[in-house]
């Protein structure tokens, strides 16, 4: 970090000021919400490590390709968002608005894959009753969905207010905010993932 | 624990160099290829993860996996996420984070090795 000079900010090594992207209270909720999944991911790991031999069996049943869709579903709305945010600096808000909406699209493909996964997973009987691998399974990914259906909420709510013309190029912090939830909800969805369905 | 970047300017590949910051001149071009990373890495660590399921073929590819899975949170992070801007603490609890589950996915894998599995 360098010193700066206009306002005490800290300025990037190109010379160009440091800001917290969106508010220091979404970034506070964010660090919260990775000491939660920090303890779920113990429960994994002391049940993995207790039980191995469950895990590597379960994980063979699972879904792999539906796992790998929500990847990229995740991974692609969290680019439309930092394309609404990059058109948003710009002052385009008619391309910010319409990269958000693709956000919230390709983001309610996740709720669908969802559904096709439980569907899945019951027609090969991996529900509750199938072992301490699927109930970790469960106890991650549904934690996982209730927090990205948070996200979901907060870009519909976000569209609204843009398409109401409350976000300028000089403020639209609340854009921010939800693109930094999302992405950090994404950052632990990247974690599952390696942890369930990319299981060797 | 790996520590966070210590220059906001460091990036984890070159092809994904010129990150731009919030308030950085925006260039679209970075982030769509973090995207083609992220979706690459994510079908490459599926392939290594189908590819053994025993003895030091699957220690290694776990290990693979763990490490793929920290290159994807480290290209998020930067990208993305923009944790570079938001201070260090921040940016070091984000690191801390993304380390957790890779480490303790290269841990499993060797104590799995070594008792046979």
């Amino acid at each position: 970090m360098t010193l700066a000079g206009v306002g005490g900010l800290p300025l990037n090594p190109d010379g160009t000021p440091r800001r917290l992207p969106g508010y220091k209270a979404m970034w506070v909720g964010v660090s919260l919400e990775y000491l939660e999944f920090a303890v779920f991911f113990a429960v994994y790991f002391v049940a993995r490590w207790n039980h191995p031999q469950a895990f590597q069996e379960g994980a063979g049943r699972l879904w792999t390709t539906g796992g790998l869709l929500i990847t990229l579903v995740m991974v692609t709305s969290g680019y439309a968002l930092t394309r609404m945010l990059a058109a948003m600096r710009a002052d385009q808000r008619r391309s910010a608005r319409r990269w958000l909406m693709l956000a919230l699209a390709t983001g309610l493909a996740y709720p669908l894959l969802k559904l096709l996964e439980w569907r899945w997973n019951l027609a090969h009987q991996l529900d509750a009753g199938a072992g301490i691998f699927v109930v970790v399974y469960y106890y991650l990914t549904i934690n996982h969905f209730v927090h990205a259906s948070w996200g979901l909420l907060g870009m519909a709510w976000g569209l609204a207010r843009l398409s109401l013309g409350s976000y300028s190029a000089t403020d639209h912090r609340g854009l921010e905010a939800l693109a930094t939830y999302w992405h950090a909800t994404d950052l632990v969805w990247l974690m599952i993932f390696a942890l369930f369905y990319a299981f060797a | 624990m790996p520590s966070p970047d210590p220059a906001p300017t460091t990036v984890p590949t070159a092809a994904l160099a010129p990150a731009g910051g919030a308030t950085a001149p925006e260039s679209t071009r970075h982030l769509t290829l973090a995207w083609a990373w992220l979706a690459g890495l994510s079908l490459l660590s599926v392939l290594a993860a189908g590819a053994s399921h025993q003895g030091l073929g699957r220690l290694i590819m776990t290990l693979l996996v763990a490490a793929i899975a920290w290159a994807k949170a480290r290209v998020l992070i930067r990208h993305y996420l923009e944790a570079q801007q938001a201070g260090p603490v921040f940016q070091r609890i984000v690191m801390t984070f993304a380390a957790l589950a890779p480490l303790a996915l290269a841990v499993s894998a060797v104590r799995e090795w070594l008792s046979g599995g």
